[in-house]
């Protein structure tokens, strides 16, 4: 069995030694014409502007930590699987109880909208609109509730200026 | 023992590895030839006979094209990004059976490189480390496409991976081991695909997360060429890009491997090769019914890319969340109720 583990270490480095020597020996045979149109970044022809490095949605962290979370706790059954025909009924109660706080700490995540990529549509505050453009109705409504246009961002911004 | 088990060792990864390389190369060539099947042109079919050149003459192109970091690219993330995309699926190949153990002289030598008792976990633990090599890709490339496809990669890979997993324990609780070779053998009387409903409804929800743990059509949103270029790999170029490729379509083949072990019987097919007297014939044909599972699969996986349209992204972080995970919770306690009460 030691015999086994000691082979997924040779797996390892050997993997590693197989992807690192196909770009170190290669690299010897290929041309190296740099020039400074060829080492800008690609931006569909355009010439590049600004940092690439831009601001993207919180969203991305919720996720992450979500899955931090779940994952940890799912570890933790692996074991509970292997050994669960030979432990009975105990092993049954008990597996019951953890999967039952998982399936509350989704439930919790879910019911706060961490799980929806837009919260404002779950909770309802912006029709969604899935089919074709949104109607004039539609616009109007989301105007007049505030949320996606001007009027709240405006007035937050004079609030902040008066006082 | 240490002689015999050194030379059976190196010629299992002389064999095994080069059957996954071989098979990946075969799949990109086949990748083209059935998307033009699908939509009626030619396909590949200038490089040697019916195009089957292909693949070699794509392999010396990579070889000898030039390779360029763009200017601003972090130089050390940049060069490890495609060893890390592509070295976890290299290294899922030492824990994969690909056949019956051969047991010569009442030894037994078990038919994958390294047959631990974690090879479930090793499984799990390479597929994690897959996410780096994209997440790094798209960020070290100082490209606003690759970094926004590098954070769509990962978060979701991560959010696929937990509903992988919980199908995976679901069958752990029926076979009892994380040996893969036993949990292929536990299925030798019946495949854990037709263990209805709970091996059935594990099967579908590990089937759908492969598809995203892989990035494939229609979970690609990573590369998403419509919108990001080629997401995470815009700047790559050459070998890298090769690797990051090579990756993907070996990652491929695995995961049509361990679909094949946890939910198809591997090597076994309804009992006749297992009954099978010779040793050696019953190792071949063995291997011979593995790899037609997972040429199957690798062609469900490009008949798939090629008829269905890719996912909206919050359509997709909902499928993961909303649907699989409870789904596949829900299932691990009905297998464990059926267990427990003797059914299964």
């Amino acid at each position: 069995m030691s015999f086994d583990y000691l082979t997924i270490a040779v797996a390892l480095v050997g993997g590693i030694l197989f992807v690192y020597a196909n770009m170190w020996i290669l690299s010897l045979v290929r041309p190296n014409k740099p020039s400074d149109l060829k080492l800008s970044t690609y931006e569909c022809g355009e010439e590049a502007f600004s940092s690439s490095w831009l601001r993207f949605d919180m969203r991305f962290y919720t996720v992450a930590l979500i899955f931090v979370v779940f994952d940890l706790e799912i570890a933790f059954l692996f074991p509970w699987a292997v050994v669960y025909r030979s432990l009975g009924i105990l092993a049954f109660v008990e597996g019951l109880i953890f999967v039952g706080i998982l399936f509350l700490g989704l439930f919790y995540v879910w019911a706060k909208g961490d799980l929806d990529w837009v919260k404002a549509f779950a909770k309802g505050r912006i029709p969604e609109v899935l089919d074709g453009p949104p109607s004039r109705e539609v616009r109007k409504g989301v105007f007049e509730s505030g949320l996606s246009g001007g009027p709240e961002r405006n007035g937050g911004g004079e609030e902040a200026g008066t006082s | 023992m240490t002689t015999a088990a050194l030379i059976a060792t190196l010629v299992k990864i002389a064999v095994f590895f080069g059957i996954t390389i071989s098979l990946a190369a075969v799949s990109t060539l086949f990748e083209r030839k059935i998307s033009a099947w699908i939509q009626q042109r030619y396909g590949p079919n200038r490089v040697g006979p019916w195009g089957v050149l292909q693949p070699l003459a794509d392999g010396l192109k990579f070889i000898f094209k030039e390779e360029v970091a763009p200017a601003g690219a972090n130089r050390l993330l940049f060069r490890l990004a495609p060893a890390m995309a592509a070295a976890p699926a290299f290294m899922t190949v030492a824990v994969v059976p690909f056949t019956f153990p051969l047991i010569l002289d009442g030894t037994r030598i078990p038919m994958a490189i390294a047959d631990i008792d974690i090879g479930v976990l090793f499984f799990m633990a390479m597929g994690s480390l897959a996410v780096y090599g994209i997440m790094l890709g798209g960020w070290a490339s100082n490209n606003k496409y690759s970094l926004l496809g590098g954070l769509r990669s990962s978060a979701q890979m991560i959010s696929y991976e937990l509903a992988m997993m919980v199908s995976v324990i679901t069958v752990l609780t029926l076979a009892g081991s994380m040996n893969l070779t036993r949990i292929f053998e536990a299925q030798i009387p019946l495949w854990n695909i037709a263990v209805f409903p709970v091996g059935t409804i594990a099967f579908g929800i590990f089937l759908i997360a492969a598809f995203a743990e892989t990035n494939r059509h229609p979970f690609d949103l990573a590369e998403c060429e419509t919108e990001l270029v080629g997401g995470f790999h815009t700047e790559y170029s050459s070998m890298k890009f090769a690797l990051f490729f090579l990756g993907e379509y070996s990652a491929m083949v695995m995961m049509s491997g361990l679909i094949t072990t946890f939910f198809l019987g591997g090597p076994s097919l309804f009992g006749l090769v297992n009954g099978i007297e010779d040793p050696w014939i019953k190792v071949l044909a063995g291997l011979g019914v593995f790899l037609a599972k997972v040429c199957f699969f690798l062609f469900l996986f490009i008949w798939v890319r090629w008829t269905i349209p890719r996912f909206r992204w919050d359509q997709l972080m909902h499928l993961g969340w909303k649907l699989l995970l409870p789904l596949s919770l829900a299932n691990l306690l009905l297998a464990g109720t059926l267990v427990a009460t003797g059914v299964l």
